[in-house]
């Protein structure tokens, strides 16, 4: 059933059955929300921002070119819906309170309370990550994007993503060892 | 593939057989699956002369009895005179009739001479069509989902309902509780003569549009007082160099920010919005 | 030198993408070369950990959007595609008591599609969550137009409270808004419904087909509820020839003599 590739999926919504852009929303808004949670702290934001990057799929569906993969593009699209929208917000947050109300909440079945100290903690140290470092961490570490692809999303060299990544990890765990208060668990 | 369920199960039940007899009372009782029950169907309900109760209960199917009211002594004494040492064959039927398609169940009570009240248990998660003309109330009972409820004369009471509700009775109370409400759809709720008293959770959004041309309107509800659309639109107009305060005019008001619009209007009630404690 | 050679095959070995020749090249200068022990097991020790950040669900209503944006982008697209067809409203108020209409809308329950996006927050005026695409604006306005037409077509009465609520926020609504708002005026079968309408096209009173509308639809309906609101209404917008249509309400049999008062306290107020 799930055969048909995504770039094959959106090579008809560019002809026009927009309707098979449904299957590509199922298939990619978890990760989609997921990768945009990670970068705002924030779950209605992602929400609207999942919705936008759908609707600018739509809007600009003609502009798809099939060569690269329909992730590589949709990221493309995932990332300049996030810039704008760190521009169209005026009076910004900062992403470390936006979480406040996610680390309060109880910890599931099958998370101890440390784990949930834990993800507090990962939140809050990548939170304070810069975004370029921050976007390229998620990107390789949850979003199961290649360097190479990453490479081809920043239009940069793959080492440079190597670089990118390998800087973005060492920074994080300074935070996150400075966070959790010097010590190592 | 997301497309609408294709399959389409029609089937009907013309209910002349199956009647019991509780004691003197007439029933007609009958069991429908919805076609899908995977998915949350629609219950409409009408009938001309009969109140109509609806129960949400822990199950797939709807149950549906419809009883004849009264009478029922009197009526076979005079049959029995008539035809001494006769077998009775046929009965008065209630004339109850299910339909139902497409996970829409559509069930109707066709005499209006004879008063027959129906009483539905749907499962928790139905979504409701009611509509009656006299004699006897509209209830109901834990159902989460759309509730459109439409009456002539009696009155409607709805306990631990969630969702959304649009109801409107010609004279009769309009009693509602709310466990939850549907954060994205609007509600209004409308009689000419009674009370409409409706208690929602603390919590919710909304935008309230109220109105009572003869009643008075209470609630506990911090409610945000709000210049109607028109005046926010037009600005206070002056005509004539007068200032006309608009009568029968709506008063707005937000609920915690606002959301979907919640409509109120009665002519000669009140209106009370409550806050569930 | 061998230690910037080693490192630079770090984040290949974080993702376990490295063959068998690196990885072991590694290993074996880490077990020698204490500093690149250390920043490697730290590297690993955090993206490890990263690994307990859990994978949340969205809520439903993000699905619904999607959904609801989908079909009036459909919409949207056939529309321009063919010219724009007559639109059957509700009939009368028992012949459209059994509408066969499938409860497909659940997907378009909530086509308030740009609440979330665009609309929503277009319309939000509190000015805090204001979150403009300025350069789609254009095109949400179009699609709203659309959307709230095919709201009043719907035929769960909460819709078309929904698609009356969206008209009445639009500064200028465009024909067929206002043509399907008297439809539902005069034919709705839901009471609550034809209420919400009147006031929504009190806001558009100043279009004459609206004023005329209003006029004519008096002697239609059924409801004294709507008919008060309506009595209200002309009284509202000062409209002189709304006295004769009051009158023949005045002697007909068949109104609520509570309304025929109203009709008169209405009929002082605009002779006054």
């Amino acid at each position: 059933m799930n055969s048909t590739t995504d770039n094959q999926l959106m090579e008809e919504v560019k002809e026009g059955k927009v309707e098979r852009l449904a299957i590509l929303f199922e298939r990619h808004q978890v990760p989609l929300y997921n990768f945009f949670l990670r970068l705002t702290g924030n779950r209605g934001t992602s929400e609207d921002l999942v919705q936008d990057v759908f609707f600018r799929i739509l809007k600009y569906r003609s502009t798809y070119r099939g060569e690269s993969k329909f992730t590589i593009w949709m990221y493309q699209i995932a990332r300049n819906a996030h810039i704008d929208h760190l521009r169209k917000r005026k009076e910004e947050i900062p992403l470390e309170e936006q979480w406040d109300e996610a680390s309060s909440r109880e910890p599931g079945p099958s998370e101890s309370v440390e784990q949930l100290q834990d993800i507090v903690l990962l939140r809050q140290a990548l939170a304070k990550l810069p975004l370029k470092k921050r976007e390229v961490l998620v990107l390789s570490r949850f979003q199961n994007l290649k360097y190479k692809e990453i490479a081809e999303l920043f239009d940069c060299h793959i080492g440079t993503v190597k670089a990118h990544v390998h800087r973005a990890t060492k920074e994080l765990g300074k935070i996150y060892f400075k966070l959790s208060g010097g010590m190592v668990s | 593939m997301r497309k609408t369920q294709l399959y389409l199960t029609v089937f009907t039940l013309f209910l002349f057989a199956g009647t019991l007899c509780y004691g003197q009372e007439k029933v007609d009782r009958v069991t429908v699956p919805f076609s899908n029950p995977s998915k949350p169907g629609l219950v409409k309900a009408h009938t001309y002369n009969g109140g109509i109760t609806v129960k949400g209960y822990n199950g797939k199917e709807v149950i549906i009895e419809a009883r004849l009211r009264g009478e029922i002594l009197t009526e076979k004494k005079k049959i029995s005179e008539k035809a001494k040492g006769m077998r009775l064959i046929q009965t008065r039927t209630t004339g109850l009739s299910v339909v139902e398609e497409d996970n829409v169940m559509s069930i109707s009570v066709e005499s209006s001479k004879k008063t027959v009240d129906l009483t539905i248990q749907v499962p928790f998660s139905t979504s409701l069509k009611l509509h009656g003309y006299k004699n006897g109330d509209i209830t109901v009972d834990k159902v989460n989902g759309e509730i459109e409820v439409d009456r002539y004369k009696g009155e409607l009471k709805f306990t631990d309902v969630s969702g959304a509700v649009v109801a409107h009775a010609y004279s009769g109370n309009i009693t509602v509780t709310f466990v939850k409400v549907d954060p994205e759809k609007p509600m209004s709720f409308s009689n000419w003569k009674g009370d409409i008293d409706v208690t929602f959770p603390a919590n919710i959004k909304a935008n309230m549009k109220m109105k009572s041309d003869r009643g008075e309107i209470y609630s506990d509800f911090d409610l945000k007082i709000m210049p109607t659309p028109q005046e926010a639109l037009k600005g206070s107009r002056k005509k004539d160099g007068k200032y006309r305060i608009s009568i029968g005019q709506f008063i707005y008001g937000t609920i915690s920010g606002g959301g979907p619009e919640y409509q109120f209007k009665t002519y000669s009630g009140d209106i009370l919005i409550r806050k569930a404690k | 030198m061998k230690c910037k050679h080693i490192k630079v095959k770090f984040p290949d070995f974080l993702i376990g993408e490295l063959e068998d020749i690196s990885k072991k090249e590694i290993q074996e200068h880490v077990s020698t070369c204490f500093s690149c022990r250390e920043e490697l097991e730290s590297l690993s020790e955090i993206w490890t950990k990263l690994g307990v950040l859990p994978q949340e669900q969205p809520s439903d209503s993000l699905r619904s959007r999607f959904y609801g944006m989908l079909d009036a982008y459909k919409q949207g697209l056939e529309q321009e595609k063919v010219k724009p067809r007559v639109h059957k409203l509700q009939g009368g108020w028992l012949t459209h008591w059994w509408p066969r209409q499938p409860a497909f809308q659940v997907t378009f329950s909530l086509a308030l599609l740009l609440v979330g996006l665009t609309a929503g927050y277009l319309l939000n005026l509190n000015g805090k969550k204001v979150y403009e695409v300025a350069s789609l604006r254009q095109e949400v306005q179009g699609m709203r137009q659309t959307l709230a037409i095919s709201l009043l077509e719907q035929s769960s009465p909460t819709e078309r409270l929904r698609g009356v609520g969206l008209s009445y926020r639009m500064e200028k609504p465009n024909k067929k808004i206002i043509q399907s708002l008297l439809d539902i005026l005069d034919n709705d079968s839901n009471v609550n419904v034809r209420l919400a309408a009147v006031d929504a096209l009190y806001l558009f009173h100043d279009n004459p087909t609206v004023k005329e509308g209003l006029i004519q639809s008096l002697s239609r309906q059924t409801s004294p509820l709507v008919q008060v609101s309506l009595i209200d209404l002309m009284v509202n917008m000062h409209e002189r020839r709304a006295i004769e249509s009051l009158k023949q309400l005045i002697q007909d049999e068949k109104f609520n003599p509570d309304v025929k008062n109203h009709a008169e306290q209405g009929i002082q107020q605009l002779t006054y």
